[in-house]
Parts: structure tokens; C-alpha cells; sequence
């Protein structure tokens, strides 16, 4: 007896498996702009979490203590980083200031603000600031 | 089809989905690992805002670093405590963050010890006393003990098992400071003298050239303004 269906060569077999691969390989790219964004987002993160810290420790000291006189004469503060994550390196620097400011007429808000910026492989500087103000109580 | 065309067939799409696996895997571990070295870079970034905090309203004599060597006042050398198990210091704030001031000689006290510290689990942790929680309470501002003189004491290596500890950040493999002297040679071109005392952190996480892991090192500077 005779079958009356036919099945699917090899050539066909072969053209499927390469557009099949081509298109996973192609979607799996993005993984490497994946790493790449992650890597370039943690700088950011690690940033973003310094100037908060900075900011809550400076407001937990209260308001005479963030006076200007003080404050501004501290200067900046550098934080040199390098990672590997899988054998991948990167480097970051970051240069931290805070500023407080008082603001007239009776000098009852001090105006607070820290700002980190940083480079990373990309080039050029990326800024994160925060500000905040305090008001005088007593 | 034959069964040969079949076992190649196999073949082609098992090495596709072994190719697309193993792709897959190792974007998910770099996805943890990244993950794993954000948290502690994070924690590292922290310590020092904190230490850059502490310090600053601190005093040169009383900040503990380990392990202990004197410091000739006119040794212009660099003193490397490398590798350091944490560093104590003195505080002028109470528990509030407010300062205080003795009633009489309306000298500001001196009103917390606190400790950053390695454990042996390479967790990088904060202790912190306050005066009333020791035995030499209220000290005016010219006579308190150091971190090592008070009771208990606050050194590093002593603080290991007091309760109420704060974890900074995990997979610490390396700590050390370096102190430099007023005075030293910072750059020779352009020259630069330092013209505070100041010491050098460096810290370390998780284990460089391992494609497994993660590494990460962090550098910073900071200097006791009260000195």
C-alpha cells in the first residue's frame, strides 16, 4: 500500500532551522543593549541613592547645623569606583557637594541642596541633584 | 523523511534551543549579578556618606581605626591599615541628632561612640553607644576616652557581638584606610600639599577575575574637620 501524504525534506527542514535561528539571534541581540543600559543605570542608581543619603543625613541634623557659613565651606567629595560583573569591567567616578543657601527676608528658610555628577564609559557628565528646604522653628 | 533527515533535524533544533538556552541563562545571571553588585555598591556609597558625616564632626584623636599603630604627630609617611576590620569614632550628637552642652562650663559633650566594622561573615555592619548607655557619661569636649578606652570598649574587634547592629552592605572582602598627613606631598605636577590631616577608604566587594561573580572596589576620602 501506498502513502498519499508527503512529509517535509530536509532543504525545507534546513530553510526553517535558519530563519528560525536567525530571528532568535536577532531578539537575543538585545541582550547586549540590555547590558549595557544596566551597567549605565547602576552608575545612575548609585547616585541617585549617595545624593539621598546625603540629603537625609544633612536634614537629620537639623536646620542650624546645615548652616551656609559651615556647609559650603566643606568642598566636594570623590567616590572612585570600579566594577566586574562576569569579567565585564567599568569604571565611574563621582564628585559629591552640598550647598545650603538662606533665603530672605528673615533668613527662616535654608534652602538645601546636593548634587552628584558623575562619568562613566559613554563620556560626558551626568548630574542628579535633590533639593529640599527647612524652616525654622524656633 | 528518512530517519537520518530526522536525527539531523534533531540535531539543528536541539542546537538552536541549546544555543537560545544558554544565551538566556547568561543574561540571567548577569541580571542577579548586576542586581547583586548594585545592592552593594549601594551599601558602600552609604558607609562612606555616613563615615564623610561622622567624621566631620569628630576629632583627629578620637577616631579608632584597626588595627591600631600610634601616630608620630610629625610622621609626614603614609600609615596604611590595610586590612582594617572597621573603624570607631566619637560623636558629638545624642540619639535626637542634637548637641548638648554641660550646664556649668557650657562646653559642648561629647555623646555617642560609634563603630563600623567587618564580621567574620563579611557583613559590613554600624554599632553605635550613647554616653548614658556607658560608663563615662556627659564628657566635656576636651576629655573623652577614645572608641578603645571607653567601657565597653568600641574597638572594631570588640563590638562583634553587641546587639542592635546595622547591616550596611554584604560580600565584603577587603577594607582599608590610609592616613596622610598636613603637610604631605599630595602631586608633585601641580603641587599639591594637603592641608588637613585625612584619611583614605578603599573597600572591596566580591571577587575580581571570577566570571561567576562580581567585583566591585570603591575609593574615597574624608577628613576630621575638628581637629
Amino acid at each position: 500500500m501506498r502513502l498519499t501524504f508527503r512529509g517535509h525534506n530536509l532543504l525545507e527542514v534546513v530553510i526553517a532551522v535558519t530563519i528560525f535561528s536567525t530571528a532568535v539571534i536577532l531578539f537575543l541581540g538585545v541582550w547586549s543593549h540590555y547590558y549595557s543600559a544596566q551597567t549605565l543605570g547602576r552608575n545612575r542608581l548609585a547616585a541617585a541613592s549617595l545624593a539621598r543619603a546625603l540629603m537625609e543625613q544633612r536634614v537629620a541634623t537639623g536646620f542650624r547645623a546645615c548652616d551656609p557659613a559651615i556647609i559650603n565651606s566643606l568642598g566636594p567629595g570623590v567616590v572612585l569606583s570600579e566594577s566586574e560583573v562576569r569579567g565585564k569591567p567599568t569604571s565611574c567616578r563621582m564628585v559629591y557637594e552640598f550647598y545650603s543657601e538662606d533665603r530672605p527676608p528673615q533668613n527662616r528658610f535654608r534652602r538645601l541642596r546636593v548634587r552628584v555628577q558623575w562619568e562613566d564609559y559613554v563620556g560626558g557628565q551626568k548630574v542628579q541633584s535633590y533639593e529640599t528646604y527647612l524652616y525654622r522653628t524656633n | 523523511m528518512t530517519l537520518l533527515e530526522i536525527m539531523i533535524c534533531s540535531g539543528l533544533m536541539s542546537l538552536i534551543f541549546l544555543g537560545t538556552y544558554m544565551i538566556m541563562d547568561h543574561g540571567l545571571r548577569f541580571f542577579r549579578l548586576n542586581g547583586e553588585a548594585n545592592d552593594a555598591q549601594r551599601g558602600v556609597l552609604l558607609f562612606f556618606s555616613r563615615l564623610g558625616a561622622v567624621t566631620q564632626n569628630t576629632r583627629d584623636t578620637l577616631i579608632y581605626v584597626d588595627p591600631f599603630h600610634a601616630i608620630a604627630p610629625t610622621d609626614k609617611t603614609v600609615q596604611a591599615y590595610d586590612p582594617s576590620q572597621g573603624i570607631a569614632y566619637v560623636s558629638p550628637f545624642d540619639r535626637q541628632n542634637q548637641l548638648q552642652f554641660d550646664g556649668t562650663t557650657k562646653q559642648q559633650l561629647w555623646q555617642q561612640y560609634g563603630t563600623f566594622y567587618l564580621t567574620p561573615d563579611k557583613e559590613l555592619r554600624w554599632v553605635g553607644k550613647w554616653m548614658n548607655e556607658t560608663s563615662f557619661p556627659g564628657h566635656p569636649v576636651d576629655a573623652p576616652p577614645g572608641p578603645d578606652g571607653c567601657v565597653p570598649s568600641m574597638k572594631p574587634d570588640s563590638v562583634l557581638s553587641y546587639p542592635h547592629s546595622q547591616l550596611l552592605t554584604r560580600n565584603v572582602t577587603r577594607l582599608a584606610f590610609k592616613y596622610h598627613q598636613v603637610g604631605e606631598v599630595v602631586s608633585v605636577s601641580p603641587p599639591v600639599v594637603a592641608k588637613n590631616s585625612w584619611y583614605e577608604v578603599e573597600i572591596e566587594c566580591g571577587r575580581k577575575g571570577d566570571n561567576l561573580s562580581y567585583w566591585t572596589r570603591l575609593q574615597s576620602g574624608f577628613y576630621p574637620k575638628n581637629t
